[in-house]
């Protein structure tokens, strides 16, 4: 009876272990989440004790001015979404050519040089690529730029696009190994050429596979801060007109002002981080509808 | 295949075109106009002494870089033979061997120029802290500031001080001193106040201190916060700074000088050019 009775004991206690663990995660989620809004949709409402401040102007706002009190982050998101955009734009097609490369036309030995090579790339911290930008990417970008300086969105969109390649192409490789052989033989045995039966039979297969690879891509992409703060530029204002203008994200600006802001503007800081959310939100629904629809295949 | 070779032409004609758009602007001539970050103390000054950012008639372009650092903006103009910005004296000095300082409207930038008067642009370095955080090593290390010894060491960092009624400091006043300093703030006094900690570390071996360069910004926020137990800043406090209860003490002063890439070959500029310079109303070096 003894026995019995200590190893319901010992179930109940690691089961109470695995749940604070599990409920740690949550309450981190929850606390950030809480703490974010709570502090960033302050100033909207009245009664805020350093001033309330207009919604509208906040996220249509084209300059960033707290000397004057003008704290408009219509720019940032322009700017973020840009980034975003072409880091995509330009690092998808390269990860579906490299994830083919590595998981179907390279020899088995280049192929396992590659793979970890890739691995490799998502392991090195983003300030190390912030500081590959700043002594590489912005010079060569400065001698081809109309402006005297190579902060620049191509700087940011090119360290970008670096970044999101790993995440990517790690996804599709292991998506593309999924499709069934079947699928393949039946293609080739139909009298398609390698290449056909890559790109009309299995990169269709793999869509889903392939789309959770730009979900994470382009996570990644609006989120990151470190790696192109130092090649961004930061200005304070100004949508850019051409990819050589310089721009200031949501996310850089968080980190150029928080450690001196104060009253109103801190709040505003934590407003900036309330909008970063509900875009990689908005961008994270979009995707999954679209997710959805692929794999409905 | 042919979607993916359509979208890799569109993509290889938006980066032409847009790259060719651009040509109707200054091309490499155009100056790179480079700042600091809001909270900066030196940017402050440098904001209040040429009136720019004053009201709303004189904003600062807003095609200006932001650093957040003496440092960074030193070294991004090392690499940069179009860019001009703003540094204090000391940051010249340390990086002299790839940027040269203006002159402005013909008088040299240099500590006896701040001291009679020819060369306006300086701002003093002050010491911010709350009466109640300070202890016995806080309250020597500030004592030692204002004395003959500590403004000396400061002077060897590039400042200017003044030895008018300095005391002279009386080491056994505080014999076995020990404690730790957590100091920070400006990055333009980073090197003056590491120098003079330096000295006084040397007098009063048990003492240990730490320097964080965040900025005259966060200086004094957290100065306010007790993060630091003494913020340094590169400006005076405003008044609703001052109204939180914390006590500034000028430590010495400092000059900005502007400054440029030593293949730049222009060294005077007007006081009218640089503020024209950064309001964006001159845009290339030929119009110099």
């Amino acid at each position: 009876m003894t026995v019995n009775r200590k190893r319901v004991w010992m179930e109940k206690i690691f089961h109470a272990i695995f749940f604070m663990a599990a409920s740690f995660a949550v309450v981190s989620v929850g606390a950030i989440i809480v703490l974010i809004f709570s502090r960033g949709l302050r100033p909207f409402f009245p009664g805020n004790i350093y001033g309330t401040y207009n919604f509208f102007d906040f996220v249509t706002g084209l300059n960033w001015r707290p000397a004057f009190g003008e704290f408009g982050v219509g720019y940032m998101i322009i700017n973020s979404l840009l980034a975003t955009l072409g880091a995509i734009l330009l690092g998808v097609p390269i990860s579906l050519l490299t994830a083919v490369f590595i998981a179907e036309v390279a020899p088995k030995p280049l192929a396992k040089l590659m793979q970890p090579a890739i691995e490799l790339l998502a392991a090195i911290p983003s300030v190390l690529y912030g500081v590959f930008g700043f002594a590489i990417i912005a010079p060569a970008v400065k001698s081809i730029s109309p402006h005297p300086t190579g902060d620049s969105l191509l700087a940011v969109i090119l360290v970008l696009t670096i970044m999101v390649l790993p995440t990517i192409v790690s996804v599709v490789v292991t998506s593309i190994r999924a499709v069934p052989q079947n699928y393949k033989e039946g293609s080739l045995a139909l009298g398609a050429s390698k290449i056909q039966t890559i790109f009309k039979v299995i990169l269709p297969a793999a869509k889903s596979g392939i789309l959770t690879g730009v979900v994470l891509g382009v996570g990644r992409a609006i989120g990151e801060t470190m790696a192109v703060i130092l090649v961004a530029g930061n200005p304070e204002g100004g949508i850019p007109t051409t990819i050589f203008d310089r721009v200031r994200l949501l996310t850089t600006n968080i980190v150029l002002e928080q450690g001196y802001a104060a009253e109103l503007q801190a709040q505003m800081l934590f407003s900036t981080a309330v909008v970063l959310f509900f875009f990689i939100m908005i961008i994270n629904i979009i995707l999954s509808k679209i997710q959805k629809k692929a794999g409905d295949m | 295949m042919k979607k993916k070779c359509a979208l890799a032409l569109i993509l290889g004609l938006l980066t032409v075109l847009t790259a060719c758009q651009a040509g109707n602007s200054t091309g490499n001539d155009g100056i790179d106009v480079i700042s600091r970050e809001q909270g900066s103390g030196t940017r402050t000054a440098f904001e209040e002494l040429l009136e720019i950012n004053n009201d709303k008639t004189q904003l600062m372009t807003s095609n200006v870089g932001i650093k957040d650092g003496n440092g960074l903006v030193a070294t991004y103009i090392a690499r940069n033979n179009s860019a001009i910005g703003y540094v204090s004296f000391a940051t010249l000095e340390t990086n002299k061997a790839s940027v040269h300082g203006l002159s402005i409207d013909g008088v040299e930038a240099s500590p006896e120029n701040v001291i009679n008067g020819t060369y306006g642009i300086s701002r003093p370095f002050v010491a911010i802290y709350q009466e109640e955080n300070l202890s016995e090593v806080d309250r020597a290390f500030i004592e030692f500031l204002g004395s003959v010894q500590g403004l000396s060491a400061l002077e060897g960092a590039e400042t200017i001080v003044d030895y008018t009624d300095a005391p002279q400091f009386d080491v056994s006043k505080y014999e076995n001193l020990r404690g730790n300093m957590v100091l920070g703030g400006s990055t333009s006094t980073e090197r003056a106040v590491k120098e003079a900690a330096g000295v006084f570390k040397a007098m009063f071996p048990q003492v240990t201190y730490s320097y964080s360069a965040t900025g005259s910004g966060s200086g004094i926020q957290n100065a306010q916060n007790g993060t630091y137990t003494i913020g340094f800043s590169s400006r005076s406090m405003t008044d609703s700074e001052l109204e939180n209860g914390l006590k500034e003490t000028t430590i010495c002063k400092d000059g900005i000088v502007f400054i440029v890439n030593n293949d730049n070959p222009i060294k005077n500029i007007s006081s009218q050019q640089i503020r024209d310079i950064y309001l964006g109303v001159i845009k290339s070096w030929d119009e110099l």
